[in-house]
């Protein structure tokens, strides 16, 4: 096991050196670029970085055709030539399907990264809202399961199926109750695991999908995030409730009912605050060792609810917001933009990377034996 | 204690523990549902587009499958090599640069990957449709092979733990025989097979997520490069989307609910789709995990 | 004193795993249950108890529904009376509550000093080493194998003395399934006489679920008075199904007394030789020999000879083991194998080409763990490689040697998992032993065997001995290996602290 301090070393090296490929990665690409504007036309590249002057105004045009003829000493034909280059790259510009409506490249100046500033600590802000609000409800989602997992209650389908087996074709009509749940419970199922869009397109006309109050339950219940974590939390659970102390536990005496409200049972409470609401029972035990190592799995789910937020953003071209701007400079060739900010992406996935396993070692040293 | 379990029929007893092999024929019959339907109700152009978009989207992803088993079984037994030979500063190298890998969230990764793919394409170097999904689906494993990894080093682990390994070592067995066809053939099997279909599920969500967001990107007629269609990409066309905004009106004016499964028809398919797969595989992944204990 | 015969079956997913009728349990007496590992005994009493999962497995009892049995008003009230101690104390401790905690958790609360009966199994009492352990979490190294145990099975002695004190009036139900398997003869006639000296004040219906046969010699010499109330049952696996039949002490006591030891030529140069004074995980361990406890210079193991090596549980005996064979890194060892010298700067390929399945093999402690479960047991030993195993004649000749005829025509294409823990730990001796290595290695060889089985792979070891072939031996079985080696083959292993330097 390595130490604490470890772990952060490397998570800050890995930032280090993750920042300075980038940086790398950005000067090879201004270099390209700066030579590609070069290798056009000298001349041209002078005369189109004239800001002063709009080649879309005919007055402009005649003007520096005098100029031109003024100045230089040259047939008419060069300066002919010369003005029809001109016009040739401005049309390859229009034409080129990256090019920019309304104005020109941007670049990583001051202007740009005030701008990004308020994305980013928004963008931070959802990120761990919409971490905490899964953890939690993850959480209940697998001690609920878990628990009615234990009960036995079989699934509505199967129920159904059982209800027909036993009745024949008269079942069909009179399990409907089964078959309603069923269906319920696939409608349902179906939300937890429909990727982002769809969910917000099919909701569009209904509610404004571009607001936070929206964006961070859609990013916590799409995309199968939640399920996800819910399951691996259940299947932990699970695991431990069949090792060999839990045995010991019940035979102790300790509470193992699973039925609510028995004696020696659990109550409700238990799905929100599965530690405290559990005591004397041995679901404490068991969902204190399943905690203790799902802790390390949070780092992989952070990742995915970046995932998750950044699908949500760039899908529905929520303007202000980072990942929307990420695209954009990506598909506008604003490279350098576009590597800033997914630097900071990744800087935000090792900022939570860092506090998970803070975390956990604290959790560790709690039952850390003093040699 | 837990109730007993209810008294079966002949059905429910044979599938009760097998839910996997329920959920694998739910998804084939919702599969060819939709199929015929479609068949019925869907223009044939509009139909032609959406049963290629499900082959390419359904090849892509297993592909990319196959590419993260192999990557991430060679990862692992890399790892291992590295700490058995006790080679020390290798193998803290290689954990460093698989633990950056990790922390790419694997959306931005794809997106990434996808820009080098589409200059790779613009450049003439990747000329072939399937070299093009061959690419896409290299660059989708690029992101799934760790969880592979992970779980193999995690079966080395228990093994190694326990007295297995010495067992056969004294035997005179070589540790290689015993790590891949003792440990991994023999006993980890079932495992590998759980996270492909688990990672199938992850790579068709990301496949589709990747592909949407690239063409619907902006509003107007920009895309990354002539890659080949998927359901993805089907989805982000305006008319898929307006089919998914008759959804919503649905909600508010039931009147709408029969016309959703006639008019708007390429937007639901493809909707459907995606999310059943998605589902069906998930619960395949968890019939797997609890038939066999995993 | 009451005896109930019960009719078990005990089935999951669609296997029966037990089928036995008339199994016999006395209210009020002490009922020993041995036969070989993985045929049943567990499940038995944990059925009898009233624990089985009913999600895992569907049982019947003397033909009714395993539920009402279970919540029936007498099988109830002995099971919160009792006290069920599992076999595995490796896994029966949580690891985030310390042991003090876990000694006193539910009924146990009620008892005037939960550590009392703890502290008895442990050397030195309250003062001793108990209270060191008390604020630990438990962990795979620490407590030891043999301190979980004994922790585990202080907690079905407080519960006594908490019935005891309370003077309830319900008989309670104690099963101890195979208490003594990590605990070395000492500690294993302690708990022994703690646990008879709590039924000669109290008598609880208790089973006893051992495969150590050795209990019944130290039972009969010093708790005879109580033998009227001691039963002895043997579980065997005949076609399939477990049979019931009581075990006679006398044959068991008999045949103990009718063993010999054969002493060995020492004259040729030892196979193996281990010097004195290992050094490893900051002790240092050292060699002495029987009844005097002198110390001698090195353990010596000669062709044809078997070399019993004892400790106490926990010195170090399977470290030892591991260092000889190579697994082990000791910061100073010296050993000659062959004449070749070997220490701790030798490199372990020297053991991975040279010696690995050449010159020394070895057998280890858990079955489960040294096969491979999903192999057939053929396969088991077709992996050895070796000529002499190939073909399905050789293969029954090999495994024939531990095997019954029949049962080995049932067996050889069976995978490993399907097999009973007694069968397996037979695969496991005999695929060291088809290696045919000058030196072989046994850790625990008799463990999770019944009675006929142990006779036979004492055979078996007379035989490679004969063949000039050079054995040593680790096991807690004393009883046994005590009267079967002679004294000049008995080594003691102790271990010190270094000395400060």
């Amino acid at each position: 096991m390595r130490t604490l301090g470890a772990i952060i070393l490397e998570h800050c090296a890995a930032i280090l050196v993750v920042g300075l490929a980038l940086v790398a990665v950005a000067a090879v690409i201004r270099e390209r670029e700066a030579a590609a504007v070069v290798r056009a036309d000298p001349r041209i590249a002078r005369y189109l970085a004239i800001d002063s002057l709009d080649w879309g105004d005919p007055l402009h045009r005649a003007l520096f055709r005098d100029a031109l003829g003024a100045l230089r000493t040259g047939s008419r034909r060069t300066i002919d030539s010369l003005i029809h280059a001109v016009d040739d790259t401005r049309l390859a510009e229009f034409a080129d399907p990256s090019r920019k409506v309304g104005g020109g490249r941007a670049r990583l100046d001051a202007g740009e990264v005030a701008e990004l500033i308020p994305m980013i600590v928004s963008y931070l802000a959802v990120f761990f809202t919409v971490i905490v609000l899964t953890y939690l409800a993850a959480r209940a989602f697998a001690v609920w399961k878990f628990i009615a997992w234990k009960q036995g209650r079989d699934s509505a389908l199967r129920r159904y199926l059982a209800v027909i087996e036993s009745k024949g074709p008269r079942g069909i009509i009179t399990g409907w109750e089964h078959i309603a749940a069923a269906l319920a419970r696939g409608a349902f199922a179906l939300v937890l695991f429909a990727p982002a869009y769809v969910i917000a397109y099919a909701l569009r006309t209904s509610l404004d999908t571009e607001s936070l109050l929206f964006l961070v339950p859609l990013a916590v219940v799409s995309n199968g995030v939640l399920i996800n974590q819910a399951n691996h939390l259940f299947t932990l659970l699970v695991a431990e409730s069949r090792k060999g102390y839990v045995e010991t536990a019940v035979v102790k005496g300790v509470g193992a009912s699973w039925a609510w409200n028995a004696p020696g049972g659990l109550r409700h409470r238990v799905v929100a605050f599965p530690s405290a609401g559990a005591r004397g029972h041995i679901f404490r035990d068991i969902y204190r060792n399943a905690r203790l190592q799902y802790i390390p799995s949070l780092k992989e789910h952070a990742a995915f609810v970046v995932t998750g937020i950044v699908i949500i953003e760039m899908a529905l071209n929520i303007n202000g917001h980072l990942c929307y701007a990420l695209l954009r400079h990506i598909l506008y060739r604003e490279y350098d933009i576009a590597i800033a900010i997914v630097f900071v992406i990744f800087v935000s996935v090792k900022l939570a990377e860092i506090m998970v396993d803070i975390w956990h070692a604290l959790e560790e040293r709690r039952y850390a034996n003093v040699p | 204690m837990s109730p007993e379990q209810a008294p079966r029929g002949r059905i429910t007893g044979l599938l009760s523990g097998r839910r996997d092999i329920l959920w694998g024929i739910l998804w084939v019959g919702g599969i060819l549902l939709c199929r015929a339907w479609i068949g019925l109700k869907l223009n044939a152009p509009a139909r032609a587009m959406v049963v290629d978009a499900s082959i390419h989207t359904l090849w892509g992803a297993l592909l990319a499958v196959v590419l993260a088993l192999l990557l991430g079984w060679g990862t692992a037994l890399l790892l291992h090599a590295l700490e058995s030979g006790r080679r020390r500063t290798a193998r803290i190298l290689l954990s460093f640069a698989l633990n950056l890998l990790r922390s790419v969230p694997q959306i931005v990764g794809l997106l990434i990957g996808y820009v080098i793919v589409t200059a790779l394409t613009l450049n003439e170097a990747l000329a072939s449709e399937a070299s093009r999904i061959a690419a896409t689906s290299a660059v989708t494993a690029l992101f799934l092979f760790q969880e592979v990894a992970d779980r193999v080093t995690a079966r080395i682990r228990h093994y190694a733990a326990t007295e297995f390994v010495d067992a056969l070592l004294v035997c005179g067995v070589s540790p290689r025989v015993i790590v891949n066809r003792e440990i991994l053939l023999k006993n980890s099997m079932a495992y590998l097979v759980q996270k492909s279909v688990a990672l199938f599920g992850r790579a068709i969500f990301l496949i589709c997520s990747i592909d949407f967001i690239v063409s619907v990107g902006l509003s107007t007629e920009v895309s990354l490069a002539n890659l080949p269609v998927t359901l993805g990409s089907l989805l982000a066309k305006l008319d898929s989307k307006q089919d998914i905004l008759a959804i919503g009106t649905a909600l508010t004016d039931a009147s709408v609910i029969p016309t959703l499964f006639v008019e708007h028809l390429q937007g639901i398919s493809v909707a459907f789709l995606i999310v059943y797969t998605l589902l069906c595989v998930y619960r395949i992944a968890n019939g797997l995990t609890e038939r066999y204990r995993l | 004193m009451s005896r109930t015969r019960y009719d078990i079956r005990i089935a999951a997913s669609g296997r029966v795993l037990v089928d036995t009728h008339g199994f016999p349990l006395e209210t009020g007496a002490v009922t020993f249950l041995f036969g070989e590992s993985g045929i049943g005994k567990s499940l038995i009493g944990k059925a009898l108890y009233g624990i089985l999962d009913p999600a895992e497995f569907t049982a019947e009892v003397n033909g009714e529904p395993y539920a009402l049995y279970r919540d029936s008003p007498a099988a109830a009230a002995a099971r919160s009376a009792g006290f069920f101690v599992f076999q595995e104390p490796s896994t029966h401790l949580n690891p985030l509550a310390t042991l003090g905690q876990q000694l006193g958790e539910g009924t146990l609360r009620r008892a005037a000093d939960p550590l009392a009966a703890a502290a008895e199994l442990f050397p030195g009492g309250s003062q001793g080493s108990l209270p060191r352990l008390l604020p630990v979490y438990p962990g795979p190294h620490r407590p030891s194998g043999g301190e979980k145990q004994r922790l585990l099975v202080s907690m079905a002695f407080t519960r006594m003395d908490i019935a005891l004190a309370a003077g309830e009036s319900a008989r309670g139900l104690y099963v101890f399934d195979e208490p003594t398997g990590s605990l070395d003869r000492e500690a294993r006639d302690r708990f022994l006489d703690r646990l008879f000296a709590r039924f000669r004040l109290r008598h609880e219906t208790i089973l006893l679920v051992t495969h150590d046969y050795g209990m019944i010699a130290y039972v009969r010499s010093r708790h005879r008075d109580m033998e009227s109330r001691f039963r002895f049952l043997e579980l065997t696996l005949s076609g399939g199904s477990a049979r019931t039949r009581e075990f006679d002490p006398g044959r068991f006591l008999s045949w103990l007394a009718a063993q010999r030891h054969e002493p060995a030529e020492t004259a040729r140069p030892p196979l193996l030789r281990v010097e004195s004074g290992i050094s490893v995980y900051g002790k240092i361990l050292a060699f002495s020999r029987p009844g005097g406890g002198r110390a001698a210079p090195a353990l010596e193991v000669h062709p044809g000879e078997l070399v019993y090596m004892k400790a106490g549980s926990g010195v170090g005996k399977t470290t030892v083991a591991k260092i000889v064979i190579g697994l082990e890194q000791a910061s100073r060892f010296r050993i000659e194998i062959e004449g070749v010298r070997l220490g701790e700067v030798s490199p372990r390929r020297y053991w991975r080409r040279r010696l690995w399945g050449r010159t020394m093999t070895m057998a280890f402690q858990h079955a489960d763990e040294a096969l491979n479960p999903k192999a057939s047991v053929a396969a088991t030993l077709r992996i050895l490689s070796r000529p002499s195993l190939r073909g399905r004649d050789a293969l029954r000749a090999s495994l024939g040697r531990l095997f019954d005829a029949d049962e080995l025509d049932a067996l050889i294409d069976k995978k490993v998992w399907q097999l009973s823990g007694g069968q397996k730990q037979r695969l496991n001796l005999l695929r060291a032993l088809a290696l045919e290595t000058p030196l072989v290695i046994l850790d625990e060889p008799l463990s999770a065997l019944d009675f006929e089985s142990i006779d036979r792979v004492l055979g078996l070891l007379r035989e490679v001995r004969a063949r000039g072939r050079a054995i040593l031996l680790i096991s807690h079985n004393e009883d046994i290996f005590d009267r079967l080696v002679s004294p000049a083959s008995i080594y003691l292993l102790s271990s010190s602290e270094p000395p400060a330097s």
